[in-house]
C-alpha cells in the first residue's frame, strides 16, 4: 500500500532529474566577413565559450555552435527562430551578437563595453515566459585579423584568445580568461575566474585586469616597463623582475562640506622604466607578474 | 682582529638597521580644521593595528600611519619574490572639526595622531590593537578588542572598553556630570582619579581583586527574591556598590581576570 503511494513520486522525481522533460536540438554556423575595413570588431557572447585566435589577413571566421534546450517540442522550434547569432554594425564597429528577444543587448557607448538586459543565470526556470523556458549555448571558434582592434565578452564559460597583437578588450564573467600571444592589451575584465596572460610582446600601452575571486598571472618576455598598480584583499603578490617601491598616492578633494584625503589605496612599484601603467585588482586571488618561461 | 670583529659587528647592525627602515612604510597628512580656535572630534576605526593619540599645542591634526608589520613578505611562491603589500588604503575627512579616519581591515597599519589638547576622541581598534592616549581633554571614548588601553594625563570624561588586555587611566581632571565606565575580560582596570573625586562607583571582578586607597563608603549587596512553585530563590548581586566623596554620577569597574585598582592621584 505505502509502495504504491510513493510510485508516482518516485517516477516524477526520475523524469525531472534525468530531464526527459525537455528536448535538445544543436546546429553549427559558419560565417565569414571581410573585417579589415572596420574601426573594430566586437563579439558579445552569453552563454558558453569563446575560442580566439588571430590570423594573418583581412578575413574573419567564425564557427559558432549552437545548442538550444526546451521544455516541449513547440518551445524548441520557437526559440530556433528567435535566438540566433547575428551582427550589426554601428558606425564603423561591427558586433557579433546573440539575437534574443528576451535579452537585448544594451551598448553603453559604441566600441565599449555592452551587457545583455537579462539578468537570467541560464538555470531553468520553469515559468511560462520568453528565455525562461529554454536554455541555450553558443561556442564560437573565431579566426580573426591579429591586427584589428578587437573585444570579445562572453557571460558565462570561459573565454581564450591567442595571437591577437591589436588593441583588445576581453572579458568574461563566470569563466577564467586565458590570453595568450597579445601585445596591446587595454583590458580584462572577470569576476568569478582567473586571468592569465601570455605576451607576445611587451605592451606599448596602459592596461587595466580586473577579477573578483581569481589570480592574475602575466606573462612577459623580458621586463616590462611600467608603473604597475596592485590591489588584493586576501591576495598577495609575486614576481621575478626587479622592482622599486613608488610613494604613496595621496588625493585631497574639497567640497562644501569639508576635505578628504584618500592616501595609498594600491601598492604601486615601478618595473623597468615605468612608461606605462599597468592597475590590476582583484579581491580573492593572488598576482603573479613573471618572465615568460 | 678585534678590530676586524668589531667593524663587521657595526656594518651588520647598519645593515638590519637599514633594512628594518625599509620595511616600514610611513606617511603622514596634516588636516587643517574648519575652526581651528574651537574644540573637536576625532573618531578613527583601525581594524587591524594600534592608535596612538596625543594632545599637543597646535590647532591641527596631524596623522602618521606606518605599516610595517609584514610577516611572511620575504616568502616566495614558484620561484618568484613576494612584492610586500604596502597599501595604506585610509581616508582621512574633517567636517566641522570632526575628523574621521577609516581603513580596509585587512591592511596592518598604525596610527599617531597629534591633535589640539582640547579634542574629544573616539577610538576603536580590533586586532593587535593597543591604544594610548595622552596629554587630551575631552569626552574620550576607547574600545578595543585585542589590546590594552592606556590612558595617561588625560581630561574630561572616559568610556573605555576591551577584552585582552588591561585598561590603565590616569585622570587629571573630571567632567563630574558625566558618568564614566571602565570595562575588559582579561586584564586589570587600574584607574587614577584626582583626590577631589565624587561619584557612585559600581565594581566587579569575577576572579580578581578589588583594591583602593579612597575613602570609599560600601553598600550593602542587592539581594534579589524570586518565588517559584512556592520556592524562594534569593540571589545576591555581583556588583559592589559603593560611594567616594559626596557621590555624583556612577562610574563603572568590570573584569572577568584581573584586579580593580581605583587610585586616588
Amino acid at each position: 500500500m505505502k509502495l504504491t503511494y510513493y510510485i508516482p513520486l518516485i517516477l516524477i522525481a526520475l523524469i525531472t532529474s534525468t530531464g526527459l522533460c525537455s528536448t535538445k536540438y544543436s546546429d553549427i554556423k559558419k560565417l565569414e566577413m571581410e573585417v579589415g575595413d572596420y574601426a573594430q570588431v566586437l563579439l558579445f557572447n552569453k552563454y558558453g565559450e569563446v575560442n580566439v585566435t588571430g590570423i594573418s589577413g583581412t578575413k574573419a571566421y567564425l564557427k559558432v555552435t549552437r545548442t538550444l534546450e526546451a521544455k516541449s517540442k513547440e518551445a524548441l522550434e520557437k526559440v530556433k527562430d528567435e535566438v540566433y547569432l547575428d551582427t550589426m554594425v554601428l558606425e564603423d564597429h561591427l558586433y557579433y551578437f546573440i539575437q534574443n528577444p528576451y535579452s537585448i543587448l544594451e551598448i553603453e557607448e559604441i566600441g565599449g563595453i555592452a551587457h545583455y538586459n537579462s539578468r537570467d543565470s541560464g538555470k531553468w526556470r520553469w515559468s511560462n515566459n520568453g528565455e525562461r523556458d529554454v536554455k541555450y549555448i553558443f561556442s564560437f571558434e573565431v579566426q580573426m585579423p591579429m591586427n584589428i582592434d578587437f573585444r570579445v565578452s562572453t557571460h558565462k564559460e570561459d573565454l581564450r584568445v591567442n595571437n591577437m597583437r591589436g588593441r583588445l578588450n576581453a572579458s568574461a564573467h563566470f569563466g577564467d580568461i586565458y590570453l595568450k600571444g597579445v601585445k596591446n592589451l587595454e583590458s580584462v575584465s572577470g569576476h568569478h575566474g582567473k586571468i592569465s596572460v601570455q605576451f607576445a610582446a611587451n605592451p606599448s600601452i596602459d592596461g587595466k585586469y580586473r577579477t573578483h575571486h581569481g589570480s592574475i598571472e602575466l606573462e612577459f618576455p623580458s621586463t616590462p616597463s611600467a608603473d604597475v598598480s596592485m590591489s588584493s584583499y586576501h591576495g598577495k603578490f609575486f614576481t621575478d623582475f626587479d622592482w622599486k617601491p613608488i610613494p604613496f598616492k595621496t588625493t585631497k578633494e574639497n567640497n562644501n562640506r569639508g576635505t578628504k584625503y584618500k592616501i595609498g589605496s594600491n601598492t604601486i612599484v615601478r618595473m623597468g622604466n615605468g612608461r606605462t601603467k599597468m592597475s590590476l585588482k582583484t579581491h580573492h586571488g593572488d598576482m603573479y607578474i613573471r618572465k615568460s618561461s | 682582529m678585534h678590530n676586524k670583529i668589531t667593524i663587521s659587528f657595526f656594518i651588520i647592525i647598519a645593515f638590519a638597521i637599514t633594512s628594518l627602515a625599509q620595511s616600514s612604510k610611513e606617511e603622514s597628512i596634516t588636516v587643517p580644521l574648519s575652526d581651528p580656535g574651537k574644540s573637536g572630534l576625532l573618531i578613527i576605526k583601525n581594524h587591524n593595528g594600534r592608535v596612538n593619540v596625543e594632545g599637543y599645542s597646535g590647532s591641527e591634526v596631524q596623522v602618521i600611519i606606518t605599516k610595517n608589520r609584514h610577516r611572511n613578505d620575504h616568502s616566495s611562491k614558484y620561484g618568484l619574490k613576494r612584492i610586500p603589500n604596502q597599501s595604506l588604503d585610509v581616508s582621512i575627512s574633517e567636517e566641522d572639526n570632526v575628523v574621521r579616519i577609516s581603513g580596509r581591515h585587512n591592511k596592518g597599519k598604525d596610527f599617531l595622531i597629534k591633535v589640539p589638547k582640547n579634542f574629544s576622541l573616539s577610538i576603536s581598534t580590533h586586532h593587535d590593537g593597543e591604544i594610548t592616549v595622552s596629554d587630551v581633554n575631552g569626552e574620550i571614548e576607547t574600545k578595543g578588542h585585542h589590546g590594552g588601553i592606556t590612558l595617561s594625563n588625560v581630561g574630561g570624561s572616559v568610556v573605555a572598553d576591551t577584552h585582552h588586555g588591561a585598561i590603565r587611566v590616569t585622570l587629571n581632571s573630571i567632567s563630574h556630570d558625566i558618568p564614566m565606565a571602565f570595562t575588559t575580560y582579561h586584564g586589570d582596570v587600574d584607574i587614577t582619579f584626582p583626590s577631589t573625586l565624587n561619584a557612585k562607583v559600581k565594581m566587579k571582578s569575577s576572579k580578581g581583586d578589588i583594591y583602593t586607597d579612597f575613602d570609599m563608603t560600601i553598600q550593602k549587596p542587592q539581594i534579589k527574591k524570586t518565588e517559584m512553585n512556592g520556592k524562594n530563590e534569593i540571589k545576591l548581586s555581583g556588583w559592589t556598590h559603593g560611594t567616594i566623596g559626596s557621590g555624583g554620577k556612577e562610574f563603572m569597574f568590570a573584569t572577568y581576570h584581573g584586579d580593580i585598582i581605583i587610585r586616588k592621584e
